[in-house]
């Protein structure tokens, strides 16, 4: 598309980087070269621990403090970025290739107001301080800033995570740079505001021409953006080529097993996965209407100081289904989650627990009898702060054994080894500290120690997020046998609308502590929906989609169902499907980002 | 923002009023009496009584406190038993006298200190850091009276300048005692100045290891910049409050320090005052002194305030 | 990737070790910790064994040795009354050993609880306390040292009370902001969701992941006690005049410091070289344990 494009803007060359601990070289990144044509994006993927950001940090001459380069080079437009002076560098970062990082929250300077923070970008350039001021507003304007005046004179902490990334965003551009090295630019974000901003930065790139690179973990997002991809494990890149190409027709047996461990939208069951990267999607055998409750809830409200979490729920969950909460951030689902596992008090309505036990769950976890407490038991999202790092993985198991089950010492010990091997994991690592565990099986240990209390419901909260995945697959694949082994009911939390396809029966979907659309898995993603519903559903990058160049298929809000039924609040579709009523402003599709 | 003010300068004066309680109940509640504490054991039974009388101990102890209190806020502090002046005559000299101390000490361990400690942090591992570090040690292990002493030795005794020994009277004028601050003034900064530099040391070590630190470094600012304008602000708010911290011991470690030179400020008139047992005079102290720890800590605040965003604004808007 | 890097084939066998034994090779190799317990053990073996390292009694005036300088029979010399200045040396960490030791144990152990206690009750419990801790904050420690002793006496039990009473508050907020970062995690959270006691709760999940920060305030505490007990010594309220004591014979030899400098400058390094083994050790533990300090200069 033009004349230089025979000659890459970026190429790196036979890349190896190794960090020093203890006197060793341990390798992060081993013999990695690639190149990229001015204009175009090339996506760097590969699963935590691969040293893809590493990759692209070189392309800032950054290298971690204690890392250093064992051999390669890599040069921008010609040069040899590691052979230039501090003042060489500085001018690489002043002018040439510009960071948007993965947490903007972090990467802002709290002190400064976000305009001036902008504004630095643009010193190497010597405006005047209007042509600067100016260029500020037209850059805030540019990513989208609302009220560009009023949100650039205030500080990173008033701002919301969409908008950080914006600004974040914003100062990379100023410093019109060449290169633009986007580092899991919206890991962070719920998927709404994830896809606004990958709009933002397709557009932006077509329009100003930019050559980016974009290290990302989500096969969605890089099949959304990039031109070219480049996969990497453990350092090393294990297959390239352009992008349609590795994601439709991968070549690489790690390659598949990636691609074949993202849920899709369209799979009808949880899939399975082996090894070599074949998937197999096992239809959900509907649970029966006449299946008893597990649990009910009425009307339950949670209130957090003078705010209300949750308002107004009325849910229930059948023993042996699986019921997604499903929503953004602070749609209330978390909330409603932990109290239901007692963690916090409700502040109105019912939440009874039954089956085999019986009882009132209303009350906090202190207040509840024991042997209703131990029925419903909590899974974490994040498997590092969930076990306590000077105990043992046997005390983490054993400890609720004791505590609900009176065992004696020795046959907690037993059992608790028993339990490790039904969540697959091997009972030898039960003198391990859950530091020397790896995150998927810490989440195993998570597991195991909620089904210590022998429990009719568990309440997982994000359980897979945090996980790299191959070990999402793994862990939902655990779940489900653990659902049909033992008959037990879940609520499960999730943002990821695909995940939840795969292992939910039922779907609520939260928004403001309110359930706005509630009913069968199958009814929910084959509409019709209510327009956020539709918004979190249309989010979902899927890797095998092909995005074309252009703007983004716009969002348009669902047309309300034919009008079915009086009752004022609610659609009811039947089939225990239901959507609420919503109002014609559009307003309702367009969360604040 | 002036909520949080108002809240905070509430709880100071709840502080001081506490403190207040505290010492007042470990001086009179304590076994013993206290007009026999005053005269000592031998003291005849007619004395004692009328000492009693005097110090109005015949009543109850909440009265006596909140009539004390009352007083104290006028800024008397009743008569010392010892003496006879009022205890107010006798403070604000003293008082005077130690402030010039305090404030020189403060001037000089601030300013050393931060600019020592950010060197330091800058150059981590490297060999201004290990230098400072390695007199930062000594500074924090060497007591205030043995430097004072090891001062003493050297200046005055082998470089007879400045005064080892203090002569003049508490109420000589200020002119007259400036020669006398000096050594103090060195005594004392050097001890406050290594815990004020270690602290700094650390948090611009943070700091600089920051997300957004490395963030505003790979925009190519220049390293002055990223320092003043970036990390400086996030680094000197944990020192604010070792600072504040460092003033009050700076009331404690005072008193050893003018014991060296003979000076007379406060810590002398409060060693003085449990030679001779002049509880008044002692509870007074402690009070004065509780009031300067609290309102450097409020200044801490509300410079903390100046520093963080967050704090002055609340988080509010967003939410 | 992570499950791979884990399980790399060095560690399964430091892996399975005790803990213990972990955290005390991590020790050895940390030179700072190593040089700073290494000092304070030498001055706790040298006060308890002084009997047998030197002959001399510390305390019998001998009024026609006074004034010697060193020399074979008296190393260091002597002071105005004739006792070996070396000798004095060597018991005279005694004293200021038992006393600061047995104070900075008692207020960091009780620090410890209401510290903990207090972050994880919470509420106006925690307020009120936190109010009056404060309210002791704000009282010098060595002018409330003194007017304890004043009312009190100079006994060693009421030292150790009195510096307790004072250094306890300080304990208590460092333990309470390293209990409040460990109260939020999950591993809390799930003893709370089973409906543990707050007893259970503290001794089982959180201090076992504060305890570092309670050695690195012990060693730091205490080089603090040591200093403020020299300084009670030094002004004559501490230990009793025929006491061999540091801070004591440094206030009775300093007038004399030109002629005999080594009867002042003896206790010092002694002293001096306490309180920087004190120092390295919390240094040395702290960087070992990535313990956060920031709570520590008060």
């Amino acid at each position: 598309m033009n004349t230089e494009s025979t000659d890459p803007l970026v190429r790196v060359e036979n890349l190896s980087v190794a960090y020093t601990s203890e006197g060793t070289d341990v390798p992060v990144v081993r013999g990695v070269s690639f190149e990229v044509a001015a204009g175009r994006t090339l996506a760097v993927v590969g699963e935590s621990g691969s040293g893809k950001s590493t990759v692209a940090a070189t392309l800032l001459a950054h290298l971690r403090h204690g890392s250093r380069i064992t051999s390669g080079r890599v040069e921008l437009a010609g040069e040899d970025l590691f052979g230039l002076d501090r003042a060489g560098v500085r001018r690489l970062r002043a002018h040439d290739v510009a960071l948007v990082g993965q947490n903007a929250g972090h990467s802002l300077t709290p002190s400064m107001r976000v305009g001036a923070q902008i504004e630095e970008s643009l010193l190497p350039q010597r405006l005047s301080r209007r042509e600067r001021r100016a260029r500020v507003l037209s850059l805030a304007g540019k990513v989208g800033l609302p009220e560009p005046e009023r949100l650039l004179r205030r500080h990173p902490h008033q701002l919301s995570g969409g908008q950080q990334q914006r600004v974040a965003i914003a100062m990379a551009l100023a410093a019109r740079p060449r290169l633009l090295v986007l580092d899991e630019p919206t890991t962070s974000m719920d998927v709404v505001t994830q896809a606004r901003i990958l709009d933002l930065v397709a557009d932006l790139s077509r329009e100003l021409g930019l050559t980016s690179i974009l290290v990302s973990h989500d096969l969605g997002v890089v099949s959304r953006m990039a031109d070219e991809a480049l996969v990497m494990r453990e350092g090393a890149v294990v297959e390239q080529g352009r992008a349609q190409q590795v994601l439709t027709a991968p070549e690489h047996p790690y390659t598949r097993l990636l691609l074949a461990s993202v849920p899709r939208l369209e799979d009808r069951g949880l899939a399975e996965v082996d090894q070599d990267g074949t998937r197999t999607v096992r239809p959900r055998t509907p649970v029966p209407a006449d299946t008893p409750d597990a649990v009910s809830l009425q009307d339950v409200t949670v209130d957090h100081g003078s705010t209300r979490a949750v308002d107004g729920v009325t849910l229930r969950l059948r023993r042996g289904e699986v019921l997604a909460l499903v929503g953004e951030s602070g749609s209330g689902k978390s909330t409603l989650a932990w109290s239901l596992a007692g963690l916090h008090a409700s502040s109105g309505g019912h939440m009874l627990l039954h089956g085999p036990t019986e009882g009132d769950l209303a009350a906090t976890a202190r207040r509840r009898p024991l042997d209703v407490r131990r029925r419903v038991q909590l899974v974490f999202q994040n498997a590092d702060t969930s076990l306590n790092p000077r105990r043992i993985v046997r005390e983490a198991v054993r400890r609720p054994l004791r505590f609900f089950g009176g065992r004696s010492r020795r046959e907690a010990d037993r059992d608790a080894r028993t339990l490790l091997s039904d969540v697959a994991l091997d009972p030898d690592l039960s003198g391990r500290l859950p530091g020397q565990l790896s995150g998927g099986q810490r989440q195993r240990v998570g597991i195991a120690r909620a089904l210590a209390g022998d429990p009719q419901v568990v309440v997982a909260d994000e359980v897979t997020t945090a996980l790299d995945v191959s070990v999402q697959a793994s862990v939902l694949a655990l779940l489900e046998r653990l659902r049909e082994e033992r008959d037990l009911a879940f609520v499960f939390i999730s943002h990821d609308l695909a995940v939840v396809r795969g292992i939910a029966d039922r779907v609520a979907v939260l928004r403001h502590g309110r359930v706005v659309e509630e009913g069968p898995v199958e009814a929910v993603f084959s509409g019709p929906n209510h327009p956020y519903t539709r918004s979190l559903i249309d989010a979902v990058l899927d890797p095998s989609d092909t995005y074309a160049p252009g703007p983004a298929p716009s969002h348009r809000p669902p047309e309300p169902p034919p009008d079915t039924g009086d009752d004022p609040t609610w659609h009811d579709l039947g089939g225990g499907h239901r959507i609420r009523r919503w109002e014609e402003t559009g307003a309702e599709a367009s969360p604040d980002t | 923002m002036l909520l949080y003010t108002c809240r905070r300068l509430v709880s100071a004066v709840l502080t001081v009023f506490l403190s207040a309680v505290l010492v007042f109940a470990a001086v009179q509640l304590l076994p013993g009496d206290v007009a026999t504490q005053v005269l000592g054991q031998d003291a005849t039974p007619e004395a004692v009584a009328a000492l009693r009388d005097q110090m109005d101990l015949n009543r109850p102890a909440a009265v006596r406190f909140l009539d004390w209190i009352a007083g104290a806020v006028r800024g008397d502090f009743g008569i010392s038993p010892v003496s006879g002046e009022p205890v107010a005559d006798l403070l604000w000299p003293h008082l005077r006298n130690t402030m010039l101390i305090a404030v020189s000490t403060v001037a000089v361990a601030v300013t050393s200190s931060v600019v020592l400690g950010v060197v330091a942090g800058l150059y981590r591992d490297r060999w201004p850091d290990t230098l400072i570090s390695a007199l930062t040690l000594i500074g924090m292990s060497i007591p205030e009276f043995v430097m004072a002493t090891l001062l003493v030795l050297l200046l005055s005794i082998t470089v007879p300048v400045l005064p080892a020994v203090v002569l003049d009277e508490a109420t000589a004028p200020v002119a007259d005692l400036l020669p006398a601050v000096v050594l103090p003034t060195i005594a004392l900064s050097v001890v406050m100045t290594a815990y004020i530099v270690r602290m700094t040391r650390t948090s611009v070590i943070d700091v600089m290891a920051s997300e957004f630190v490395t963030t505003a470094r790979l925009k190519g600012l220049s390293t002055p910049r990223v320092v003043v304008r970036h990390a400086l602000p996030s680094a000197l708010l944990p020192t604010l409050n070792v600072i504040a911290m460092n003033v009050a011991w700076l009331v404690g470690g005072v008193a050893v320090v003018e014991n060296v030179f003979n000076y007379p400020g406060i810590g002398q008139l409060m060693l003085e005052s449990v030679h001779n047992r002049d509880l008044p005079v002692l509870q007074a102290i402690a009070v004065i002194s509780a009031l300067v720890y609290v309102l450097c800590n409020l200044a801490a605040d509300l410079g903390a305030m100046a520093l963080n965003p967050r704090l002055r604004t609340g988080g509010g808007s967003r939410r | 990737m992570s499950e791979s890097n884990r399980n790399s084939p060095s560690t399964p066998n430091r892996a399975t070790a005790h803990p213990a034994g972990r955290s005390m090779r991590a020790l050895l190799r940390s030179r700072t910790a190593c040089v700073g317990l290494g000092l304070v053990l030498l001055h706790l073996a040298v006060a308890a064994l002084a009997p047998l390292l030197t002959s001399a009694s510390p305390t019998a005036n001998v009024p026609d040795d006074a004034l010697l300088g060193p020399g074979s029979d008296h190393w260091l010399g002597t002071d105005a009354l004739g006792r070996d200045v070396l000798t004095r040396v060597l018991y005279g960490g005694q004293y200021a050993l038992a006393v600061s030791f047995a104070a900075t144990a008692c207020a960091v152990a009780l620090g410890t609880v209401l510290g903990c206690a207090t972050a994880l009750k919470g509420g106006r419990t925690d307020g009120a306390l936190m109010r009056v801790l404060d309210a002791v904050l704000a009282i010098p420690p060595i002018l409330a040292l003194l007017v304890v002793v004043t009312v009190l006496g100079a006994g060693p039990l009421v030292i150790v009370l009195a510096v307790t009473l004072v250094y306890t508050p300080q304990v208590v907020r460092v333990v309470r902001a390293a209990a409040l970062g460990v109260a939020p995690l999950d591993y809390v959270t799930a003893a709370r969701a089973r409906g543990e006691r707050t007893l259970p709760i503290l001794l089982r999940e959180v201090l076992p992941n504060i305890v570092h920060v309670v050695a690195v305030e012990f060693a730091m505490r205490a080089s603090w006690v040591v200093l403020l007990i020299s300084s009670l010594s030094f002004l004559g309220f501490g230990a009793d005049p025929p006491t061999p004591d540091w801070g004591l014979m440094i206030s009775e030899n300093r007038t004399a410091m030109v002629v005999l400098p080594w009867a002042t400058l003896a206790p010092i390094i002694a002293l001096a070289t306490l309180v920087v083994g004190l120092n390295l050790s919390a240094d040395g533990l702290s960087r070992l344990w990535n313990v956060d300090r920031s709570e520590e200069a008060s």
